[in-house]
């Protein structure tokens, strides 16, 4: 049955790009939306199927194995899927968060002339998505991997008449086949440790193999996170990610928040059996993503654009994931995963609210006031904005606060950064509320007469994120709140080295204690948002305006983007002509070239003994004759 | 000996011919006694000890023999010749031209290039070579108009003079010191003094002798007329030389290495032939890059065709006679279409660089293919007999190893040889027509090149086919 | 009397050709097309018949040169059968792509593509040396004349640069050929078996010496760093039928030779010299990669792609390993497939447009849909998204680098990051933006084009998805292969 399911979960999806792709233009937009949305739904329902499946089956991970892909002697990569906890909770995420903004995306699209198209790459999304999960083994993961980043960078140039847009989805593209290239290096270190690369023959051997720290392990759990770096958007490769923008807000709410961008995480959680054996990587993982998470945090700070704002702030959340995975909370860093999908989704699409209704105005400093006039949307957002900065009871809270408290157990200095970053983030986002939805009007009048609540497909997902943002915590509730850690003990089976020390009586003191510093630390954040731009109603410098040179270096974030360029674009481009121009036709032709000169050289040399003479040539000949007889008669010369 | 009998008197009739009838038939005439000539070689070839056996004093009582080896060297000879005599026909319409003594001439100077290669007797060689000689200096002169065909006539006769003159002494330093002249004896003891010294005396003259024959085949550092020569002579008989004289004189120095073989080891001459091989491989190829008129490109190609003949007898072993035997009538052919086609696309346009060569692909479609398949052969592209005549040179070469460097050396030549023969043929089809109007192509010049070509390719196919001959 | 599949898969493409380039421009295209298609047919039915082991099949022989003991000998085997798969099923495709109109002799541009057809053909059943040697030239002069008539500026200078360089190489070759045949024995000593046997009796040093006397004409043809400057000129003035040839087909006999008659032929030779080619072909890669970046003529970028993924292929069979050479063979079929859609997608654009600068082009994805789809399509597979054509070649081989050397392969990795940067780039330069100038749109595709460009499509995403019968096919000879070069 399973397999069925299973089968038919990727299949809809592609089909449904197949149709809506081969259709584009021809069928009409309602069409391709029922197609797009009906495709996104069907696999949402074989997902629950396939939930409800093996809660029956017993809870016994099993795999799924459909033909053979790429096999010869020494290695078989068979096209399999694996069906487990960890699986289970991303595709129901993804295919569920992807359904809501399927149906956001019907309204938020309309009038658009690609519509069809933006469907049929949403759905090409899901099944590369879909992939990346449901992937048996690394390398079928990482058909999803790269599907994903196609998918990324079809929907970030989405509008591509427009260049700027087209460059942040080749920046996008590429920086993610960086990544892509350190986890094919780890892939290869894999077969050539493991003969294989299924998930089922590596990890059961890894201990057999491995001492702790192996320097082999290593290398392969770093090249492995290299990739997660790239598709997760981790110093040094998270600048596309903000980039990245450039699409549609549907699209960043789906990919470049909820979904895609949780892949790395997605892909260290499942290496947990590597990883835990490289406390060394797990180190660089938690620094990278403690690193991250503040970087993200204080470039958010000065930014003005409503979708670089909340691009920043995932970054900076995909850092608490990787802190978290740093300490090996892996079950933590996956109920962030979840919560954060909720919010941050909310998030953008309550983003792309507030643009619709500004007839596409993006800057916060032209806002203001808007909850009057998008009442729905204010709340969502609302909402969303309390979730993220860790206020309890919403979910947010819950996921970050776990946490926290892993990274205090274990590290005191990364858990200070984080504890940083949350102060941080509690002011950028309540920067952007009160900035967007408070304080009077600051747009033109034009604008202002549009202003208007979305309509409901766009606003029905908003207020179901709403409630999942609001009740997201109850997953995994700790102990000490009365819950039950359910998501922890639904993982179990595949984690079971995850959150150990966490128990315990005399813990839950100290847990209560780094509760309520973190959620003093965030209404901290909160306060001084408040007196800065509700209280002295200052506003955010405009363009032009002579700011401090600590404001002009976050607000341009760091010029991390211009150092890349300085140390990377530039000298590849410079590099590139020296030799495409320079060695390609000034020494290397110029060599061959010369082979043909010199012959044609010593030939013009030669032609000089051809004088026309004829008693030159008798003295040559002469001279021919003498070395001819010298040569045979030399032993009696000399 | 039918040959040298048919040509010698069907060159008289042909003469008389022309006192006759003008120019007209001339051709037809003298193709037909070629023909007739090649007939009687082949008869010959089949039954050599019977006609030897009886008509004794026509083969000059054993100063001359016709085997299959030489047999065969004369019918490359004679075909050559039957290639290049149709392509005299822009003399039937030129007032001064002599065409019947041009061509009686050549019928004879075919007479002397048969002697050469069946003479069993030193004499036979000189005659052979005086014959062939003073009828192609008189050729080489025949424009008389043309100063530059005189200069040219002048200067190869006073250098060939002189070419004789070394030959010559070489004869006389052998003969002192084998008491000889017979090749059978070349290899025994002093006929005079009953000893084998003064070895030194026949081994002087042997290298005389040699150095006489690379001034007629053109192999450095012999070559210095060739140039001028080639490029001063009309060219039919520029042609004419450059196969026929080149055939010849390849099988004269065969035969007369052979006849030392016993008594020298062949290190001795392997020197000298080495160098002169490298040389001509060298001046020939490298001068032929930088020519930018295609008849003199022509000249030099024949000088470094010399070089691969000259590997062929360095190899010296038992195929040597089948190498040598197989490149000269590959290079006969395709040097002879090559000439061809230069005569006729040489009148419709009066210079003869590249130009009246230029877009020819287009205007001519026909010739220019037989001239790339010409081209394509004398550069040795595979499916043509230029290819498997260097395969069967190579593949005899390469097991010796004191030959390997020179192979490389002709090797890295051949390249430089596909650049200038296959500029030419860049020439033709990719670049615009410079030369103005048609080409006009008689049917025996249609006959001579379309059969050319065939052999070509007949030969770079299945050169199995030459034993149908035998 | 019993027809030999192989011997027809020669004569047919040559005949026709005669043909072909001797009738009117309107019969010789259908007659060019018939016999392509039929020549494919019977190969579809050899491959039928092919029984995945390392013998020879459809085996051909008879006396040729019985002076010199040179036989004329044919055959099919696991590593024949990719290269000859491409010719067969390339040719209908490259000549689908022709518009008559565009040409001026069109009938000998189509005889003169069967012919080369036939000699490349002749070079991948060869059994015995000098038949691949008159293949390996046969399939040359037509490429010659393809690129001198029809090609476009410069095309006297650089089609005889072109020819000359591979000219030399050949003739390298040859010398090397002759030298081992020169120490066999028998009737048939040039045969494929019999002449490996007597090369790998050699010392070191003369297997040295040989190595590199084959190895330049393999290396040549590829082309290899740093004998590739012919490559991007010969590539960017040939007409885009010639440059299809070159790129799609040609490029593989380097590749092919390699495999067939130097890995297992000199051994020593390829064990001492293995890691100076290792590092030319990654130097050759990331060198390629590079240069594309910043080509401004958009034919120019395919032509160092191209190189540059040869030198990918280069490094992987030197790196002996099974997934290495499996791999080559693969890439072989993928990178035929989609060097030959890009060049038509370039070529469609200059014909269109009448130019192929980056910067003078741009949103032409608003004239057809259906364009940029079959552009997406062979970039990806170009880049090696995985379930495309490229992925499964490039990922065997930079695993099979990985297991000789990790660095090495860590090196030629940069082609995954470099090909999405010029190949992007490219895309974005034709097909997206703002369009520049709003009278000249891109020509619409005729059915013959757009039957070839889904053909091309379906068999990019056929090799990524479901690679397995080909892996099937090779294996054997390849692991006979590898044992063969990697004894002693």
């Amino acid at each position: 049955m399973n397999q069925l399911y299973a089968t038919w979960l990727v299949l809809v999806p592609l089909l449904g790009f197949i149709l809506n792709g081969i259709g584009f233009r021809r069928i009409s937009d309602s069409l391709a939306a029922v197609i797009g949305l009906s495709a996104c739904i069907a696999a949402f329902g074989f997902s629950a199927a396939l939930y409800l499946d093996f809660m029956q089956g017993g809870q016994a991970a099993m795999v799924i194995r459909l033909f053979d892909w790429i096999s010869f002697q020494g290695l078989s990569v068979p096209f399999e899927f694996q069906i487990d906890q960890l699986t289970l909770i991303m595709l129901l995420m993804v295919t569920g968060i992807g359904s809501l903004i399927h149906i956001y995306s019907a309204a938020y699209m309309h009038h658009d002339a690609g519509y069809g198209k933006f469907f049929a790459y949403l759905n090409l999304f899901i099944f590369s998505m879909l992939l990346l999960v449901l992937g048996g083994n690394y390398l079928i993961m990482f058909i999803g991997w790269e599907g994903v980043g196609l998918c990324s960078y079809l929907l970030i140039g989405f509008w591509n008449t427009n260049t700027a847009y087209n460059d942040a989805a080749r920046k996008a593209f590429i920086m993610n086949r960086i990544g892509d290239l350190g986890l094919l290096i780890g892939m290869f270190l894999l077969v050539q440790e493991f003969g294989s690369l299924s998930y089922a023959e590596i990890f059961p051997q890894v201990a057999q193999r491995f001492t702790e720290n192996d320097p082999t392990l290593l290398a392969i759990t770093l090249c492995l996170f290299i990739g997660a770096m790239g598709k997760s958007a981790q110093i040094p490769l998270f600048t596309w990610l903000p980039d990245a923008m450039a699409g549609p807000t549907p699209v960043s709410a789906l990919i470049h928040a909820a979904t895609m961008v949780t892949a790395g995480i997605y892909m260290v959680i499942r290496s947990s059996a590597l990883y835990n054996l490289a406390p060394v990587s797990l180190e660089v993982i938690a620094f990278v993503g403690a690193a991250t998470a503040l970087l993200g945090a204080v470039i958010g700070l000065a930014q003005n654009d409503i979708k670089k704002v909340l691009a920043y702030s995932t970054v900076s959340q995909l850092g608490y994931m990787f802190m978290a995975l740093g300490v090996g909370a892996y079950s933590s860093s996956l109920f962030h995963v979840v919560t954060h999908a909720f919010f941050k989704a909310l998030l953008f699409l309550g983003a792309g609210s507030v643009i619709h209704a500004m007839s596409n105005e993006q800057d916060i400093r032209h806002m203001g006031g808007l909850r009057k006039a998008l009442p729905v949307t204010f709340f969502t957002f609302l909402i969303g904005t309390i979730a993220i900065s860790g206020i309890p009871p919403f979910s947010g809270f819950f996921s970050k606060d776990e946490i926290l408290f892993q990274l205090f157990l274990h590290n005191k200095v990364i858990w200070a950064m984080a504890l940083a970053g949350s102060l941080l983030t509690a002011f950028y986002m309540f920067r952007l509320l009160f900035l967007t939805f408070f304080g009077s009007f600051r747009g033109t009048a034009d604008q202002q007469s549009h202003l208007h609540e979305s309509p409901f497909a766009m606003t029905l997902p908003l207020v179901i994120l709403a409630l999942l943002a609001t009740l997201g915590g109850l997953l995994n509730m700790p102990e000490v709140l009365g819950g039950n850690t359910w998501l922890a003990h639904w993982l179990a089976p595949i984690l079971p080295v995850a959150d150990h020390g966490a128990h315990g009586a005399d813990l839950h003191t100290l847990e209560n204690i780094l509760m309520a510093v973190s959620v003093a630390v965030a209404l901290l954040g909160i306060g001084t948002a408040y007196t800065m731009y509700l209280g002295k109603k200052t506003l955010p410098a405009a363009e032009g305006q002579p700011t401090s040179a600590l404001h002009r270096l976050v607000y341009n974030k760091l010029y991390i983007d211009q150092i890349y360029d300085i140390v990377f674009v530039k000298p590849i481009g410079f590099i590139s002509r020296l030799l495409g121009f320079v060695v390609e036709y000034l020494v290397i032709d110029l060599a061959v070239a010369g082979v043909g000169a010199l012959a044609r050289a010593t030939g013009k040399g030669l032609r000089f003994a051809q004088s026309g003479s004829t008693g030159s040539y008798l003295l040559m000949m002469v001279a021919g004759i003498v070395v001819f007889l010298a040569l045979v008669f030399k032993s009696n010369l000399f | 000996m039918i040959a040298i009998g048919l040509l010698s008197l069907l060159g008289i009739l042909v003469l008389f011919m022309g006192m006759i009838t003008g120019r007209k038939g001339i051709i037809g005439a003298t193709s037909f006694s070629i023909l007739l000539a090649l007939a009687g070689v082949f008869y010959e070839i089949r039954n050599p000890e019977a006609l030897e056996a009886a008509y004794a004093s026509a083969y000059m009582n054993g100063m001359m023999e016709m085997g299959t080896a030489s047999g065969l060297f004369a019918a490359v000879i004679l075909t050559c010749g039957l290639i290049i005599v149709p392509f005299a026909k822009a003399y039937e319409r030129q007032e001064h031209a002599q065409l019947a003594e041009y061509c009686a001439l050549m019928l004879w100077a075919m007479a002397g290039a048969v002697m050469m290669v069946t003479y069993r007797n030193l004499i036979m060689l000189f005659v052979g070579l005086e014959i062939l000689s003073i009828s192609v200096y008189i050729l080489t002169g025949s424009d008389k108009r043309n100063v530059r065909s005189n200069e040219a006539a002048l200067k190869y006769f006073l250098m060939g003079s002189f070419a004789t003159g070394i030959l010559l002494f070489g004869f006389a330093l052998i003969y002192g010191s084998a008491g000889s002249f017979y090749l059978d004896q070349m290899a025994g003891p002093d006929l005079f003094s009953g000893q084998d010294i003064p070895v030194d005396l026949r081994m002087a003259g042997m290298v005389l002798v040699i150095i006489g024959l690379l001034f007629k085949v053109s192999a450095a550092p012999f070559h210095f007329w060739t140039p001028d020569v080639y490029e001063g002579a009309p060219t039919v008989f520029t042609a004419f030389m450059s196969t026929v004289v080149k055939t010849a004189g390849f099988a004269a120095l065969l035969i007369f290495l052979e006849a030392f073989s016993t008594l020298f080891d062949h290190i001795f001459w392997f020197q000298i032939l080495a160098v002169s091989t490298v040389l001509t491989l060298l001046i020939g190829n490298l001068l032929a890059l930088v020519q930018s008129s295609f008849k003199r490109m022509l000249a030099y190609s024949g000088i470094s065709h010399a070089g691969y003949m000259l590997i062929a007898l360095l190899a010296f072993s038992a195929d040597t006679v089948n190498n040598l035997l197989f490149y000269s009538l590959s290079y006969g052919l395709a040097t002879a279409t090559a000439f061809g086609v230069l005569i006729l696309v040489g009148n419709r346009h009066q210079t003869e660089g590249l130009d009246p060569l230029r877009g020819l692909g287009k205007d001519e479609p026909l010739l220019a293919f037989i001239l790339t398949v010409a081209l394509a052969s004398l550069g040795g592209i595979p499916l043509t007999a230029g290819f498997v005549g260097k395969l069967f040179i190579f593949s005899d070469a390469l097991s010796n190893p004191a030959i390997l460097a020179i192979s490389v050396v002709a090797i890295i030549m051949s390249t430089v040889s596909v650049y200038y023969y296959f500029k030419v043929v860049a020439a033709m089809y990719m670049s615009d027509k410079v030369a103005p109007g048609r080409v006009q192509v008689s049917l025996g010049q249609q006959v001579a090149l379309w059969g050319a070509t065939a052999g070509t390719f007949a030969l770079g196919l299945a050169p199995g086919i030459l034993r149908l001959f035998l | 009397m019993e027809i030999s599949y192989s011997l027809l898969l020669i004569l047919l493409p040559l005949l026709s050709g005669v043909v072909t380039a001797t009738s009117p421009a309107n019969v010789a295209k259908s007659v060019a097309r018939l016999s392509s298609l039929i020549t494919f047919g019977i190969f579809v039915l050899m491959l039928q018949g092919f029984v995945a082991d390392a013998s020879w099949q459809y085996t051909y022989e008879t006396p040729w040169i019985q002076d010199l003991g040179i036989s004329f000998k044919l055959g099919l085997d696991g590593i024949s059968l990719i290269p000859l798969l491409l010719t067969t099923l390339l040719v209908p495709i490259i000549l689908n792509t022709i518009r008559l109109s565009d040409y001026g002799r069109p009938s000998v541009l189509l005889g003169l593509i069967l012919m080369m057809q036939a000699g490349l053909a002749t070079v991948f059943l060869a059994r015995s040396a000098f038949l691949f040697y008159l293949g390996w030239e046969a399939a040359l002069i037509p490429i010659f004349f393809i690129s001198g008539m029809f090609g476009g500026e410069l095309r006297q200078q650089v089609t005889l640069k072109f020819f000359i360089y591979t000219v030399a190489g050949s003739l390298l070759m040859l010398l090397a050929l002759i030298y081992i045949f020169a120490h066999t024995t028998g009737p048939a000593r040039d045969d494929f078996e019999v002449m490996a046997g007597v090369a790998r009796s050699f010392d070191g040093t003369v297997q040295c010496w040989l190595f590199w006397g084959l190895f330049a004409a393999f290396a040549i043809k590829m082309p290899l760093f740093p004998f590739h400057t012919w490559q991007p000129d010969a590539y960017a003035v040939s007409p885009a039928p010639g440059t299809m040839m070159l790129s799609g087909i040609m490029l593989k006999m380097g590749v092919y030779g390699v495999l067939r008659w130097l890995l297992p032929l000199v051994p020593l030779g390829v064990a001492e010299n293995k890691e100076l080619v290792l590092l030319l072909s990654v130097i050759g890669i990331v060198y390629g990669s590079i240069i594309a970046v910043k080509q401004s003529d958009i034919k120019r970028i395919v032509a160092y792609s191209s190189f540059a993924h040869v030198g990918l292929m280069s490094a992987a069979m030197f790196s002996l390993t099974l997934s290495g050479l499996t791999g080559t063979l693969i890439q072989m079929l993928s990178h035929g497939v989609t060097v030959v859609g890009l060049f038509f997608v370039v070529e469609h654009v200059e014909r269109s447009l009448g130019r192929r600068e980056v910067g003078s082009l741009g949103g032409l994805t608003k004239d057809s849909a259906a364009f940029s789809i079959y552009f997406m399509v062979m970039l990806l597979g170009s880049v090696a998204l995985p379930l495309t054509s490229g992925f499964v070649g490039e990922f065997m081989m930079l695993y099979g680098l990985s297991e000789y050397n990790l660095y090495l392969a860590l090196f030629a990795g940069a082609t995954v990051i470099f090909s999405a940067v010029y190949m992007l780039r490219m895309f974005q330069t034709v097909l997206l933006g703002q369009k520049l100038d709003t009278d000249a749109s891109l020509r619409p595709l005729n059915l013959g084009e757009n039957i070839a460009l889904v053909s091309l499509c379906v068999l990019v995403f056929w090799i990524g998805i479901y690679p397995s019968p080909f892996l099937q096919l090779v294996e054997p000879a390849v692991e006979k292969l590898l044992a063969q070069a990697v004894a002693q």
